[in-house]
């Protein structure tokens, strides 16, 4: 909260400097780097740990959110109740994809690039069947709605505000980060995981099961892709393209951020979503992006191995 | 006197291909006299997207590099004929006076842009057609192909250029029309008389033999062994003195003319273009015709082309699910059939490959078998665990 | 005056110093053999002399032309051939091809489409094949072929750069005795026409072939005589001692 002083100040007419949309722009910006983040969080696992060219991660978010429309459409169920079923609903189906698809084409970025680009029309193709191109709509539980005022004008109306359902992704983008975090970090499990994409033959001679493993890391990223399309799936309608406005800025977020540490996904997912925010706010929405756009480009020219990691031996 | 080295082929013209060759073209070119305007327009857009895919597979096929920015180019080529027939039907018939196009007026503009405004004279805009495409793929491979950048990461690349292209094109409302693209234009006249619909369709067709035939004999030099190579081990072919990065932008930008002069025929025969042909869904389409046609072959893409825009034509009248087949159609290709369907096809058919006895199993029906029993086993693996578990916790009674 | 000089030479990876000033001069048609444990940085050495890895300190001189750092294709260009320590040819491409490929000549965009199979190339190629002894096999893919056999393709890659510096790195890993004293046979002869240094462990092939030997040791020059000096050599015996027999 800002003091009384920086209020007067903020409320002097003669400034010229509008300091208030500024600000409302760096809080919706907060609400871009949440969803950035929930979005580049499954990539992280699937791209970052694994090493696997995943375009049909837009899917699976996709996924995730006709999981809630069904169990809402069928049981009126509450959308934070869905959260399970859609990360099992995504995990499973990730784990069956890894089996018959990924797996073959181990060793083989570009096929595997390929192979995941066709599996993403496929999935669409057949949600479009099952479910109709038809904009499906997802309620918000109303314990989430409104907004959370930051500052107020003399009326009461809100200056700067944000909505509690922004507060609420963060809050989940957050604790799905930690949770990864710990998950690889911190587990016997994750250990496993890390092992097995770093020295695949030492792990196996190790006694670790690396299918299993392989199976269950790609399982589990596609299940934080599925949350994730629960959890954005009241902020826009529900369509089987859905995933495709994802799937490039999951992976601008996890190129910019480098896949040697996962907090370099919260890095890229910060520094995109607030300078999106901030150049949208200067110049348009569309300028935007594709400032955004050719500054990734850019730095996978100078920095193919990210922002945030460290250059390793050549 | 040279000793005889055992399968090294005497570059030979290749009769039997040629004549084949020549034969389908005779067939295409007199063939479409018997059809009506619309079938001969769609066949000679499927020709164009024929001679794209060629290009696609000049920088994918031959060198490695996977891109999904092909539309890109072809669009900038499109866009370049599609503003100067613009201009140049407005600049007789125009309801708004003046020679602006309607959207720009009704978008505030009140004189032409400059870098727009000499596109209404056809030199200039038949070398813009070519010039812009390769001169923006130029600078973007120069800026790409001289790093350490490797595969992946530019088929990523390529999609964040189609897409912020894409974009760009969309938003600039006043100068391209955003969305709607360009329409109502004129047609392409020579010395004022307008070129009938089969004259457009020769011209595509004569355009997309010369790809074929000026691809063919560039994969046949040493410069196609180059391309291989770079393809299969680039780091080892700069040991051997050849400055990889050059080849690259060679090939990149090449490609990219090529498919400017498509985009821009395609513009005189369809009376239409927007950012739709700039979008990754478009370059996806130019993937998949060269991975199912078969990378590394040349007719093989081009026939992909042709038969599945044939075939989306009248699947599309009787489901809406198109999309979907191509999608496990892809799967299929990648999976199963890596070097695409012209690989089944039989030998003396397809491309003129290297004579000797192929010892890669990659092309024939015996791979794709084992690849499908391969691909079955851990199904039926999981199939019989699942089944175990089930049995074995059954209630017992 | 050498006709490749290294003075000085240092290679770091972050942190990691690889080479920590190695000197080296190889004279015209002279065959330097270089040895040295694991770690040493043998490879490395080759690396930077063909402009793999990037030089942090010292020179490379080529023909009085300082070279440190220029682009591998540009030090190619000059005439210092490489063979790496795996067989690192075209599995997809014939044999020929593989010739073809490193054949001397241009280099260039243009040059490569227009260039046609002379007489002349067809004769140099096949006196390659002469020499390594796979002129049954100008036309088979070289993904069939044996260990042995792709090593041999690799070092006639390199015969037909035609370079004035070879650098062959353990071209004789994974051959069967036979096939490494042929190698050595053809070591030799090469070594009549161009400047050779091959990297090698083992020593029966070493003493086979070698003239001058180098000793490097964790970055560093160790010692450098004849088979005969090195092997009594105190310090060469103190890092070999216990675990490879240097005197086998």
């Amino acid at each position: 909260m800002l003091n009384q002083l920086a209020l007067t100040y903020l409320f002097a007419q003669n400034s010229g400097f509008q300091i208030v949309p500024i600000i409302n722009q760096l809080i919706s910006g907060v609400g871009i780097v949440g969803i950035l983040l929930l979005t580049g969080l499954g990539l992280a696992i699937t791209f970052g740990v694994m090493g696997i060219i995943n375009l049909a991660h837009g899917e699976f978010i996709m996924l995730g959110a006709y999981v809630t429309v069904f169990m809402q459409e069928l049981f009126d169920m509450d959308l934070l109740l869905t959260i399970p079923f859609a990360f099992l609903v995504t995990a499973v189906i990730g784990a069956l994809i890894e089996l018959t698809i990924i797996r073959r084409l181990h060793g083989r970025p570009l096929e595997t690039l390929l192979a995941t680009w066709g599996l993403s029309i496929v999935l669409r193709g057949v949600i479009k069947l099952l479910f109709t191109a038809q904009l499906k709509y997802v309620q918000s539980p109303s314990y989430l709605s409104g907004n959370l005022k930051l500052l107020t004008n003399e009326q009461g109306l809100p200056l700067i505000s944000i909505s509690h359902y922004r507060l609420f992704i963060i809050g989940i983008a957050i604790a799905l980060f930690l949770i990864t975090a710990y998950l690889l970090y911190g587990t016997s499990l994750g250990r496993k995981m890390r092992a097995v994409t770093q020295n695949r033959d030492m792990a196996k001679c190790l006694g670790i099961n690396t299918s299993l493993v392989d199976m269950g890391t790609f399982a589990y990223g596609c299940g934080l892709a599925g949350i994730a399309g629960t959890v954005l799936s009241s902020l826009k309608s529900v369509s089987p393209p859905m995933g495709q406005d994802y799937l490039i800025d999951a992976w601008m977020v996890v190129v910019t951020g480098g896949v040697d540490k996962l907090i370099g996904t919260l890095a890229g997912a910060v520094l995109i979503g607030e300078s999106n925010a901030i150049i949208a706010f200067l110049l348009s929405d569309p300028v935007a992006r594709v400032i955004v756009l050719l500054a990734v480009i850019v730095i996978i020219r100078y920095r193919p191995e990210g922002l945030f990691t460290v250059q390793k031996r050549g | 006197m040279t000793q005889v080295l055992p399968g090294v082929q005497e570059s030979a013209f290749p009769r039997k291909l040629a004549l084949m060759a020549g034969i389908g073209f005779l067939i295409f070119a007199v063939f479409p006299l018997l059809f009506g305007e619309f079938q001969i327009s769609f066949l000679g857009k499927l020709f164009l997207f024929g001679s794209l895919a060629i290009a696609l597979d000049l920088v994918w096929g031959f060198t490695g590099i996977l891109s999904f920015a092909q539309g890109v180019f072809f669009s900038l080529g499109g866009y370049a004929m599609g503003y100067y027939l613009k201009l140049n039907l407005t600049a007789g018939s125009s309801d708004y006076g003046g020679n602006l196009p309607e959207f720009m007026v009704s978008n505030g503009l009140e004189q032409l842009p400059w870098f727009i405004a000499p596109l209404q004279y056809f030199p200039i805009a038949m070398v813009a057609m070519v010039l812009v495409p390769a001169g923006f793929a130029y600078l973007i491979g120069w800026f790409i192909f001289t790093s350490r950048v490797s595969g992946v990461y530019i088929t990523i690349i390529s999609l964040a250029i189609a897409s912020a292209l894409n974009t760009f094109f969309v938003s600039q409302q006043a100068y391209t029309n955003g969305t709607n693209g360009l329409s109502d234009i004129a047609p392409l006249s020579f010395f004022g008389a307008k070129i009938p619909p089969i004259g457009l369709y020769w011209m595509c067709l004569v355009f997309t033999t010369a790809v074929l035939i000026g691809a063919w004999w560039l994969t046949k030099s040493n410069l196609g062994l180059i391309l291989r190579s770079i393809k299969e081990n680039e780091a080892r072919v700069s040991f051997l003195g050849y400055n990889i990065a050059s080849y690259k932008i060679f090939i990149w930008t090449l490609s990219a003319g090529i498919a400017g002069i498509a985009g821009g025929l395609f513009v005189a025969l369809n009376q239409f273009i927007s950012p739709v042909y700039m979008a990754v869904p478009f370059g996806t389409q130019v993937v998949i015709w060269v991975a199912i046609g078969g990378r590394g072959t040349l007719i093989g893409p081009l026939a992909a082309a042709l038969i599945l825009g044939q075939v989306q034509n009248y699947a599309e009248q009787i489901t809406q699910d198109w999309q979907l087949i191509i999608g496990v159609l892809l799967l299929i290709v990648v999976l199963f059939i890596p070097n695409g369907l012209m690989s089944l096809v039989p030998k003396q058919f397809g491309q003129a490959k290297s004579p000797s006895k192929s010892n890669s199993s990659h092309s024939d029906a015996g791979y794709l078998q084992a690849q499908l029993v391969d691909w079955i086993t851990p199904l039926q693996k999981l199939i019989k665990t699942t089944l175990t578990i089930v049995r074995n916790n059954r209630p017992r009674c | 005056m050498s006709l490749l000089s290294i003075q000085d030479l240092q290679v770091e990876f972050s942190g990691f110093k690889a080479l920590k000033g190695v000197n080296l001069g190889i004279g015209d048609r002279e065959l330097v053999t270089i040895i040295g444990p694991n770690g040493a940085g043998k490879s490395t050495l080759l690396d930077a002399i063909v402009g793999k890895s990037p030089v942090s300190k010292g020179k490379i001189t080529y023909q009085e032309r300082d070279i440190t750092n220029y682009k591998p294709h540009e030090i190619a260009r000059m005439g210092i051939g490489r063979k790496f320590q795996n067989p690192n040819i075209y599995n997809d491409l014939t044999v020929f091809e593989n010739l073809l490929l490193a054949l001397k000549g241009s280099h260039g965009i243009f040059a490569a489409i227009t260039s046609k199979l002379t007489r002349l190339k067809r004769h140099k190629i096949t006196s390659v094949l002469e020499q390594i002894g796979l002129i049954e096999y100008a036309g088979t893919k070289a993904a069939s072929l044996s260990h042995g056999q792709k090593q041999w393709v690799e070092i006639g890659m390199v015969l037909a750069q035609d370079p004035s510096v070879v650098l062959l790195d353990e071209p004789t890993a994974g051959m069967t005795p036979e096939e490494t004293h042929a190698t050595g046979e053809i070591i030799q002869a090469m070594s009549e026409f161009h400047s050779v240094v091959v990297i090698e462990h083992d020593m029966e092939f070493v003493k086979q072939i070698a003239q001058r030997i180098v000793v490097l040791h964790q970055g560093q020059n160790l010692a450098e005589g004849t088979v005969e000096q090195v092997q009594n050599h105190p310090k060469v015996m103190e890092v070999y001692l216990g675990r490879e027999r240097i005197a086998a």
